[in-house]
C-alpha cells in the first residue's frame, strides 16, 4: 500500500490548484519523492470542464478576489485554459494519476485508506476532496458499458457523419444529445417508460416532432431496456446493442452508444466518508471549519462541492487549504476585502478579531459555521450610521481607501447619515438587513395614513418579507443613531438558509410573527403573537395545486406569503377568473366568518407559500387588536363586490384565465399586445434589438394568442424570478423599480437560460456599437435599424456568449422602447393589479 | 389602461381637436382675405408656410418610429397626431393654393401631397380595420402555428394515403405538391388561389385547377362510395377527407392572412416615395416661388 501525506481527490480547479501547491512545497523541500497524490478518476483533467461545449468561453469572475495559485486562470477558451492547466502541470511535475476512481475514504487523520475502484488502496495523513457536484454519469450498468465506442457525454455531435448512433435516456440530456445528432446520422432513442416525461416541454415537443418527421432517420424504441453491448466488427459498425422491449429482444448494430442516465450525485459518497450536512435539501453544503476542514479531522473540502461554484475561488481554496494542512496559517486572499468592508467600525481590531467578536454577539451568526460567515461578510454591505456633523470625515476616510486602492477591488463600508433610509416604502429590493450595532426604524403606513414606526436592535433583522415574497418593500427603514448594518444578498442568503436548518426557522418565525402582527394586529403584544406564530402552518405549493375547492366545506383561512393564487368560480361548466390574491393578502376568510361552504376555488398559479390560521388562531388574533376582525371583514367585502364585477364582465370571454395559464400570475410586469391593434409591423422588436446591442429579447410571432391578447416570449419580471435560482456569478439583479437585468459579471455558464420557464434568456454574444439612424441614412455608416450584426463568428472568437434578456428598458428615460415604439399602441406592459382593466373590455 | 383603443383615441383624441381647431384658424385666415385667393397674398403665405411646416413634420415621424431611445414623446403619440395633421393638411394646402391649379411644379406638388394623404388614409383605414378581422382569421394561432399544423396536415394526409391505392396517394401527392400560397407580392395582394392538382396517376403532368382544394376533395368525396373499397380502406378515405377539409380551411385562413398582412405593408409602397417626392419638389416650389418677388 502506497503511503502519502496528502491525497488529493478530483482534479478540477481547486484539486488541481492544491497539487500544484503541494508540489511547490515538495520542490523547496528538495524531495524527491512527492509527498502528496493527485487522484483522477478520468483519463484527463478537470472533466466537468472538459465537457464543456466546444470553444466554450470560460469566464474568471468574480474580478475583485485575486488569484493565488501555482497554476495560471483567466477567462479564456474551455481548450486554452486546460491547455494552459496541462502545461503547469507538467512544469511542475505535479503527482497525477488518472482513471483512478475513489469508491471510498476511511480512517482518522494520520491513517486514511482511500479505496480505488480497482481494489487498490492507499493511505494518507490528510485527505483533501475536491471533487466539485457533478458527479459521476450513470452508466449503462450492463456487460459492455465501458467499451471505448460506448459514452456518456456527447461534446460536439457534429463530429459524426452518416453514422448509427443509439442514444439511451430519455431526460433532457439525452433528447438534446439525440436531436443534435440526428442531423447527420441515422439515431435512435431508447427510453426506459412509454413517455419522455422527465423532459422540458421544449425537448418534449421536439423529439416527438422528430420521432414523426419522415425526412429524419430518428426513432424511439419505448418501454425499453438495454441488456447487453457487444463488439460487432462488421458492415461497418463497431457495436451491436441488446434491448428489451415489450416485443421481445431487439438488437441493433451501430457505430456509438451515448448513455445519458444522469449523474449518481456525490452527496452519497460524501456521507460514505463521514461527512455530515446540515440539512437533507439538496443543495445543503456540509459543515466546514474556516479552515475547509470537515466534521472529519484530516478530511478538508474545497470548491463546488464546499459551496464555492467559481473556478477561482476554488483555485484559491486549493493553494490555502494545502498552506493550512502544513501548518502555515496564511491569511485568506479575502483579507484586505474585508477589511475594506469593516473600515469604519469603530472596533480597531484585526478582521479576523471582528469576525469572532461578530459570531458573539449575534444570535443569528452563531449558528453559522466560520467559512459561510466569513462569505457572508465577503458578499454583504456594512453601512456605519454617523451623525451629520462627521459625515465628512467619514467620507473622506473612505475616499482615501478608495483612491490608495489602485486596482478598484475594494468595496469599503458605507456611511449613512442619522435619519437616512436604507430602503423606501415601494421600492423592489429583495436584500436582507441585519443589525449588528444600534437600532433600526421600520415604518409602516397604515389604511388610513397614518404612520405606524417600530424600533428594532442588535442582533434583529428585517428585510425577511421582500427576500422570500419578491414584492417591493412593505414600509421604510431608516438608520438610527450609531448603528452598523450588514446589507446581504438574496442570493447569498437563499444560500444560508438552505443550508442551515435554525437560521431558516429563526426567519421563518419571525416572518410569521411579523405578517401577522402587519395585517391582523398592529396594536397586539409581540409576545403573544409569537406565540399565536408557532401553531400557524406554513404551507407551499407549486404552480397547479389547489389551495381549497369550491363546494368543498372550510375551516382555515390562508395569509399569502409568497406567489399568486387564482380564485375561480365554475359557471355553466367553465372555469372562469375572478381575482387573483397575492402576497400580504387573505383568502378562504368567509370560512371563519361563519361561511364555512367553499364559493370559488383557490389555485396556486406559481410557486405560492402561505400561512395557514385556523379558527383558534384567528380569534387569538382578533382579541389582540379589534382592528384585525374590522380588516378581515372589509376585505371579504370587497372581495365579494369584485367578484359580482368579474361575474357580470366575464362570463364570454375568459382572458383572465389564459393570461394566469401564461404565468402571468408571477409577473410584475409583463409585455401584452392588443391584437386587434397590431398591424404586426415588428417595430417592437427592432425596437428592443436597437436599445439592447442588436439582440431583440421579445419575439412577438411566437407568443400565444388568445381573443384579443397575445402574450409573446419576453420576459415578465417574476416576483420570485426562476433565472436568480442559481446564478453561479450573482449576476442577476432586481432594480429597486422592479425590472429584473443581469449585469456585466454574467460568466455565460447558461443556468439562467434553462431555469426561465417562459423560454426568454438567451446567451449571445456581447454589444456591438451602436450608430445614430442619421449617420446610416446619410452616410451609409453602421448597421440598418433592425440590421443583425454582421461578423458574430470574429466575436465569439474574441469573447464568449452572455446571458441577455429583458431589462425593461431601465436604463432609457422614457420606459420601454417596445411599448413606446409601437405606432398603434397595441403593446403594453401591464402588472397585475391592471387585470381587472382588461376585464372591463367587452 | 385600455385594451382596443385605436390611435384616432389616443388620448382623447387630443391631436383631432388641435387639428380640428388649425383647421378652423386656417379657414379663418382664407377668408379673410379681400383679393382673390392666391398663394401670393400674405394669407397665401401664411398658409404655405403652415402646411410645408406640417409636411416637413409629418415625414419626421419616419426618424421618430426609428430612434428608439428617443424619449420625445411615445410612437403611438406621434401617428396619432400625423394622422390628424395629415388629415388637416389636405385643407389647408387647397385653401394655399386657392383652387389655382396647371401644368407647372406648384401643382405637381399639390398632386404629390393629394396622393400621399390619399394613401396615407387607405393605410389608415386598413390599420383600422385589418387587425380585428386578422384576429378573428386566426383563431388564437400565431401565423407559425398555421404553418406548423398546415406541415403537420400534409404529412398526416401522405401516411394516411400511403395505404390507400396509387391513384390516391398520387393525387394527395400532387395536391399539396401543387398548392400554391404566398409567393410574390404581387400574388399576395391577388391573393388568388393557382393550386392545381393531378388526378390520374398515369398522368402526373395532367394538372387541373384545384382551387380551393375543390378537385381534390371532390375526388375523395366521389372514391368513398364506390363497393371496391375494403372496410379499412372506407374508414381510412373517411379519415383522410377529415385531414384534408381541416387542410383546406386552415389554408384558407393562411392565406387570408398572407393577403391581410401583405396589404398592411404594401400601402408605405405608395405612402413613403411620394413623401419624398413631395419633400423634393417642395423645396422646388418653394424655392421657384421667391423668383416671383
Amino acid at each position: 500500500m502506497s503511503k502519502y501525506h496528502i491525497v488529493i481527490i478530483g482534479s478540477g480547479p481547486a484539486g488541481l490548484s492544491a497539487a500544484a501547491r503541494a508540489a511547490y512545497h515538495d520542490q523547496q523541500a528538495g524531495r524527491t519523492e512527492p509527498s502528496y497524490i493527485l487522484l483522477e478518476g478520468f483519463s484527463r483533467i478537470s472533466k466537468t470542464i472538459d465537457e464543456y461545449q466546444k470553444g466554450k468561453h470560460v469566464m474568471a469572475e468574480p474580478g475583485f478576489i485575486d488569484l493565488r495559485s501555482d497554476l495560471n486562470f483567466e477567462i479564456n477558451t474551455r481548450e486554452r485554459i486546460l491547455d494552459e492547466w496541462n502545461r503547469g502541470v507538467e512544469e511542475s511535475q505535479v503527482n497525477i494519476r488518472y482513471n483512478a476512481e475513489v469508491v471510498g475514504v476511511d480512517g482518522k487523520q494520520g491513517d486514511f485508506t482511500i479505496n480505488l475502484k480497482s481494489g487498490e488502496q492507499i493511505s494518507a495523513e490528510f485527505v483533501v476532496l475536491g471533487i466539485g457536484l457533478q458527479g459521476n454519469p450513470r452508466k449503462l450498468g450492463v456487460p459492455g458499458e465501458d467499451l471505448p465506442d460506448v459514452a456518456y457525454t456527447l461534446s460536439d455531435p457534429d463530429e459524426f457523419n452518416e453514422q448509427t448512433i443509439v442514444v439511451i435516456g430519455a431526460g433532457d440530456a439525452a433528447i438534446e444529445n439525440a436531436l443534435a445528432l440526428a442531423r447527420n446520422n441515422k439515431v435512435y432513442i431508447v427510453n426506459r417508460r412509454s413517455e419522455f416525461s422527465r423532459a422540458k416541454e421544449g425537448n418534449l415537443n421536439a423529439v416527438l416532432a422528430a420521432i414523426n418527421n419522415k425526412r429524419l432517420d430518428f426513432s424511439c424504441i419505448y418501454d425499453a431496456g438495454v441488456s447487453e453491448v457487444r463488439e460487432y466488427n462488421q458492415d461497418g459498425c463497431k457495436l451491436q446493442i441488446d434491448l428489451k422491449t415489450p416485443d421481445g429482444l431487439k438488437t441493433i448494430s451501430c457505430h456509438r452508444v451515448i448513455g445519458r442516465l444522469g449523474a449518481i450525485a456525490p452527496r452519497d459518497f460524501v456521507e460514505k466518508c463521514g461527512i455530515t450536512f446540515p440539512s437533507d435539501k439538496p443543495d445543503a453544503i456540509p459543515v466546514l471549519s474556516s479552515k475547509y476542514e470537515s466534521n472529519v479531522p484530516g478530511l478538508y473540502i474545497i470548491g463546488a462541492l464546499a459551496g464555492y461554484p467559481l473556478i477561482k475561488q476554488a483555485m484559491n481554496q486549493g493553494y490555502d487549504v494545502i498552506e493550512f494542512i502544513l501548518g502555515n496559517n496564511i491569511r485568506p486572499v479575502d483579507h484586505e476585502l474585508l477589511a475594506a468592508r469593516f473600515a469604519l467600525l469603530p472596533y480597531h481590531r484585526d478582521v479576523e478579531e471582528v469576525i469572532e467578536l461578530l459570531q458573539r454577539q449575534i444570535p443569528m451568526f452563531q449558528q453559522m459555521n466560520a467559512l459561510l460567515l466569513r462569505e457572508l461578510l465577503n458578499e454583504s454591505d456594512l453601512h456605519v450610521s454617523f451623525p451629520k456633523e462627521e459625515m465628512a470625515e467619514a467620507q473622506s476616510s473612505l475616499d482615501q481607501l478608495v483612491r490608495n486602492d489602485t486596482r478598484g477591488r475594494l468595496r469599503p463600508s458605507i456611511a449613512v447619515q442619522e435619519g437616512d433610509f436604507l430602503f423606501r416604502n415601494e421600492e423592489y429590493s429583495n436584500t436582507f438587513y441585519t443589525i449588528l450595532e444600534g437600532e433600526v426604524d421600520i415604518r409602516v403606513k397604515n389604511k388610513e395614513g397614518k404612520h405606524l414606526t417600530f424600533t428594532l436592535g442588535p442582533g434583529q433583522f428585517f428585510g425577511e418579507m421582500s427576500l422570500i415574497s419578491g414584492r417591493p418593500r412593505n414600509g421604510d427603514a431608516i438608520a438610527k443613531k450609531d448603528c452598523i448594518i450588514l446589507e446581504t444578498p438574496r442570493r447569498t442568503m437563499l444560500k444560508l438558509v438552505n443550508s442551515n436548518d435554525e437560521i431558516r426557522l429563526g426567519i421563518d418565525w419571525v416572518f410569521i410573527t411579523r405578517a401577522l402582527q402587519g395585517f391582523f394586529a398592529p396594536r397586539g403584544n409581540v409576545f403573544d403573537i409569537r406565540q399565536i406564530a408557532h401553531v400557524a402552518k406554513l404551507n407551499r405549493y407549486v404552480k397547479g395545486d389547489t389551495l381549497y375547492k369550491e363546494g368543498e366545506y372550510g375551516d382555515k383561512l390562508f395569509l399569502i406569503r409568497s406567489g399568486t393564487v387564482n380564485l375561480q368560480k365554475n359557471i355553466g361548466g367553465v372555469p372562469i377568473s375572478l381575482s387573483q390574491a397575492k402576497t400580504a393578502q387573505v383568502i378562504g376568510e368567509m370560512a371563519l366568518l361563519g361561511s364555512p361552504l367553499r364559493h370559488e376555488s383557490a389555485i396556486a398559479v406559481s410557486q405560492v407559500e402561505t400561512i395557514e390560521l385556523s379558527q383558534d388562531a384567528l380569534n387569538a388574533l382578533f382579541a389582540q387588536d379589534e382592528v384585525g376582525r374590522t380588516k378581515v371583514e372589509e376585505a371579504a367585502a370587497q372581495r365579494l363586490l369584485t367578484n359580482t364585477d368579474v361575474q357580470t364582465y366575464n362570463q364570454r370571454n375568459n382572458r383572465v384565465s389564459f393570461l394566469m395559464d401564461q404565468g402571468l400570475g408571477e409577473a410584475t410586469n409583463a409585455l401584452v399586445i392588443d391584437t386587434k391593434l397590431c398591424v404586426g409591423c415588428d417595430n417592437c422588436e427592432v425596437a428592443c434589438a436597437e436599445t439592447h446591442g442588436g439582440i431583440s429579447r421579445l419575439n412577438r410571432k411566437a407568443g400565444v394568442g388568445f381573443a384579443d391578447l397575445q402574450v409573446p416570449v419576453a420576459c415578465r419580471h417574476c416576483e420570485s424570478p426562476h433565472c436568480m435560482k442559481d446564478c453561479p456569478a450573482n449576476a442577476i439583479h432586481r432594480a429597486p423599480s422592479g425590472e429584473v437585468f443581469i449585469d456585466d459579471t454574467c460568466i455565460g455558464c447558461g443556468n439562467c437560460e434553462s431555469n426561465c420557464v417562459y423560454d426568454v434568456i438567451h446567451m449571445a454574444y456581447p454589444e456591438r456599437e451602436e450608430t445614430s439612424i442619421w449617420s446610416w441614412m446619410f452616410f451609409g455608416l453602421g448597421n440598418r435599424p433592425g440590421e443583425k450584426p454582421i461578423d458574430k463568428k470574429r466575436q465569439a472568437e474574441s469573447q464568449g456568449k452572455k446571458a441577455v434578456k429583458c431589462d425593461s428598458c431601465k436604463d432609457l428615460s422614457g420606459g420601454p422602447a417596445c411599448v413606446r415604439s409601437c405606432p398603434t399602441g397595441a403593446a403594453k406592459r401591464i402588472s397585475p393589479d391592471q387585470f381587472i382593466d382588461i376585464l372591463k373590455v367587452q | 389602461m385600455a385594451l382596443n383603443k385605436n390611435i384616432l383615441l389616443f388620448n382623447n383624441s387630443i391631436y383631432g381637436k388641435i387639428a380640428l381647431g388649425l383647421g378652423i384658424v386656417c379657414s379663418a385666415i382664407y377668408m379673410s382675405s379681400e383679393a382673390p385667393a392666391n398663394g401670393g397674398t400674405w394669407q397665401g403665405y401664411t398658409l404655405g408656410t403652415i402646411g410645408a411646416l406640417i409636411i416637413v413634420w409629418l415625414t419626421l415621424l419616419g426618424i421618430r418610429k426609428r430612434s428608439y431611445r428617443s424619449s420625445m414623446g411615445t410612437v403611438q403619440g406621434w401617428t396619432s397626431a400625423h394622422v390628424y395633421l395629415g388629415l388637416v393638411l389636405l385643407l389647408i394646402g387647397t385653401l394655399h393654393c386657392g383652387y389655382q391649379f396647371g401644368w407647372n411644379i406648384h401643382t405637381l406638388a399639390y398632386v404629390l401631397m393629394v396622393i400621399v394623404i390619399l394613401s396615407g388614409m387607405y393605410g389608415l383605414w386598413l390599420y383600422l380595420m385589418l387587425p380585428n378581422s386578422m384576429e378573428r382569421n386566426r383563431k388564437n394561432l400565431s401565423r407559425e402555428n398555421m404553418l406548423h399544423q398546415f406541415d403537420h396536415f400534409n404529412q398526416e394526409a401522405v401516411i394516411i394515403a400511403a395505404d390507400l391505392s396509387p391513384d390516391i396517394q398520387n393525387a394527395v401527392g400532387s395536391a399539396i405538391k401543387h398548392t400554391t400560397l404566398g409567393g410574390g407580392a404581387y400574388a399576395q395582394i391577388r391573393a388568388k388561389d393557382s393550386s392545381r392538382v393531378s388526378l390520374d396517376a398515369s398522368q402526373p403532368l395532367n394538372l387541373v385547377d384545384n382551387r380551393d382544394q375543390k378537385a381534390l376533395l371532390s375526388y375523395i368525396a366521389h372514391e368513398l362510395p364506390k363497393p371496391k373499397h375494403s372496410a379499412e380502406q372506407h374508414e381510412k378515405l373517411q379519415a383522410l377527407l377529415d385531414v384534408l377539409s381541416q387542410r383546406k380551411t386552415l389554408l384558407n385562413s393562411l392565406r387570408l392572412d398572407m393577403h391581410r398582412q401583405t396589404l398592411l405593408h404594401i400601402w408605405l409602397v405608395i405612402h413613403i416615395p411620394f413623401s419624398i417626392a413631395l419633400l423634393g419638389v417642395l423645396t422646388a416650389h418653394i424655392i421657384s416661388v421667391f423668383f416671383y418677388w
